[in-house]
């Protein structure tokens, strides 16, 4: 039996979906068939909902409902320390530890002359721009630690280096709770090549 | 590391094949055109996922087929390995333990073979990247992170050369510090690995020619001797030939530029070597990695001598017969016919137009 075109329409667009592929599609457009017209309803409302309300934030480029963002609006964060980010979804994991309590940057992509992204098509311009007017004291490199990664972060230490700012990079390393037996060849290397003192601290 | 056994479909001129090896010697015979080094070929293939005379995958399917198949039980380190290969026009498919892997590094930092081919005879004569194709490939086994260097490299040079060919000098600058950091790293790799071989080197080749000479294997880094053990001088290099770069358009300094050459006393090998000399030279190489694998890592690569003897002088080659019955290796030779005094420990299988039979 050919699948009716109102399903087959459905699943083609959950294939678009990243990491979606046609099996796994057909399985999300057959569940559909099972929900009630309200939840069906709902899920496009939803779907609706996210592209009418979610925007960039017009200071550090994350998501958001509202502008500037709830983390750039609020007051007790710390405005000396920007951390920069490749993508906005970045920051969720490093706000869901509560390490951080600075503010953010989104460059919106790395450097990768390959795919003609150069600072230009960054956020660079306006990272100079908040760092003209802003308080910022420190700025944390946590770009991914890929090649284009690195290279973003090399640039921003290189362009930024007379801004007399405090630049780091996030350290590498092993994973907390991980088994030696399970960390891969480059994040040991890494890890022994960035080892530190071990004991008391002066 | 011992191949158990081989099972071919379609592969070359083999419709089908089933064989089991000696753990020690295997002696390949048959007449020429009837698939001997297709044969060893599969073997090399299994190891190193790919062959030794062709970079394409078309030409190891059998005419008028879509796919082939190569199958074997590889032991390594005692533990028993299912390998499979599928070949098609798309590409190759490799599981092993029957589950598909999707990355070649897996394979290929796991599973070694060292090939002795007619062609070697081109490989310090040919174009450098081939060379350096050989050295990688065996440097990557010895050093897992030298494999991570060499992918990184190729990751910033294939950026480095967008902006190049653009003639954006603007942003070279972060690359070429990218360059310097993986270039050093690299370059140390490719030099101690060229000083461990020559432990080695001088005496096979005095053993196996009975001559007295000094053979020696030099690394050429495309700094410059004086230059390539420093991130510093190597960056200085990089910024000093910028402007050419920029004119040709493409990366013209790196890791991707060294070279390999041989020398007998001060002899260099691309003009002054005989043709004997060339194999030789190459076979002697090629036993002192083995014996660098063997006693560093324990390891001991399976060996593969395509048409060995056609290739040698006589004189030569009862030298090394006696030689590869002292070796601890599965070792593999095709030849025309069966050398006369040899007293086989292993097995021999004669082929004829992609049919065999053992003895």
């Amino acid at each position: 039996m050919q699948i009716p075109e109102s399903l087959e329409r459905l699943i083609e667009e959950f294939s678009k979906f990243p990491g979606v592929g046609r099996k796994t599609a057909q399985r999300l457009a057959f569940s559909m068939l099972h929900y009630t017209s309200k939840e069906a309803e709902q899920l496009a409302e939803a779907i609706v909902d996210v592209k009418h309300r979610i925007r960039h934030c017009s200071l550090c480029f994350s998501f958001t409902e509202s502008d500037p963002c709830p983390i750039c609006e609020d007051p007790s964060r710390n405005r000396s320390i920007i951390c920069v980010v490749e993508q906005p979804n970045n920051i969720f994991p490093i706000e869901k530890s509560g390490v951080f309590r600075g503010l953010y940057h989104v460059l919106m992509g790395a450097i990768s002359p390959l795919e003609g992204i150069g600072p230009d098509q960054l956020k660079f311009s306006e990272l100079l721009r908040r760092l003209e007017k802003d308080e910022t004291k420190e700025l944390i490199l946590a770009t991914h630690p890929t090649v284009k990664g690195e290279a973003t972060s090399l640039f921003l230490q290189q362009a930024l280096a007379e801004k007399g700012l405090k630049i780091t990079r996030l350290a590498r390393g092993i994973p907390a709770g991980g088994d030696l037996e399970y960390v891969d060849d480059v994040t040991l290397i890494e890890a022994f090549s960035g080892r530190q003192l071990f004991g008391k601290l002066e | 590391m011992i191949i158990q056994s081989l099972e071919l479909h379609h592969f070359r001129n083999y419709s089908h094949l089933n064989l089991d090896f000696s753990p020690s010697l295997n002696f390949i015979h048959g007449n020429n055109g009837y698939g001997k080094t297709n044969l060893v070929e599969a073997l090399h293939f299994l190891c190193n996922l790919e062959s030794f005379r062709t970079r394409k995958i078309l030409p190891l399917i059998q005419n008028q087929q879509d796919a082939a198949l190569l199958k074997s039980s590889i032991e390594r380190k005692k533990v028993l390995y299912s390998i499979q290969i599928n070949l098609s026009r798309k590409g190759k498919t490799v599981l092993l333990n029957q589950k598909h892997s999707r990355k070649t590094s897996e394979h290929i930092l796991s599973f070694f073979s060292l090939a002795f081919t007619p062609e070697d005879v081109n490989l310090f004569r040919s174009i450098p990247n081939e060379r350096r194709r050989f050295f990688d490939r065996s440097l990557s086994f010895v050093d897992p992170s030298y494999f991570v260097d060499m992918q990184e490299l190729n990751q910033i040079l294939a950026q480095k050369n967008a902006l190049l060919k653009r003639k954006n000098g603007s942003q070279i600058q972060i690359w070429n510090e990218l360059l310097s950091k993986v270039s050093q790293k690299i370059a140390y790799q490719r030099q101690s690995f060229v000083e461990a071989i020559n432990i080695y080197l001088t005496d096979f080749f005095n053993k196996m020619t009975g001559r007295s000479e000094n053979l020696n294997l030099v690394y050429l880094s495309s700094f410059g001797e004086e230059n390539f053990g420093s991130e510093v001088q190597i960056n200085r290099a990089l910024q000093n030939i910028l402007e050419r770069e920029i004119n040709y358009g493409y990366s013209l300094l790196g890791p991707h530029r060294d070279d390999y050459r041989l020398f007998l006393n001060k002899k260099g090998d691309r003009d002054f070597f005989s043709q004997g000399e060339l194999r030789i030279t190459n076979l002697s190489l090629k036993m002192s990695i083995n014996r660098l694998l063997s006693e560093r890592y324990s390891f001991c690569p399976v060996l593969i001598f395509d048409d060995l003897f056609s290739e040698l002088d006589p004189k030569v080659n009862g030298k090394v017969l006696q030689f590869f019955t002292e070796l601890k290796n599965q070792v593999f030779i095709t030849s025309t016919d069966l050398p006369p005094n040899l007293t086989l420990h292993g097995k021999t299988i004669h082929v004829s137009n992609g049919q065999h039979s053992n003895r």
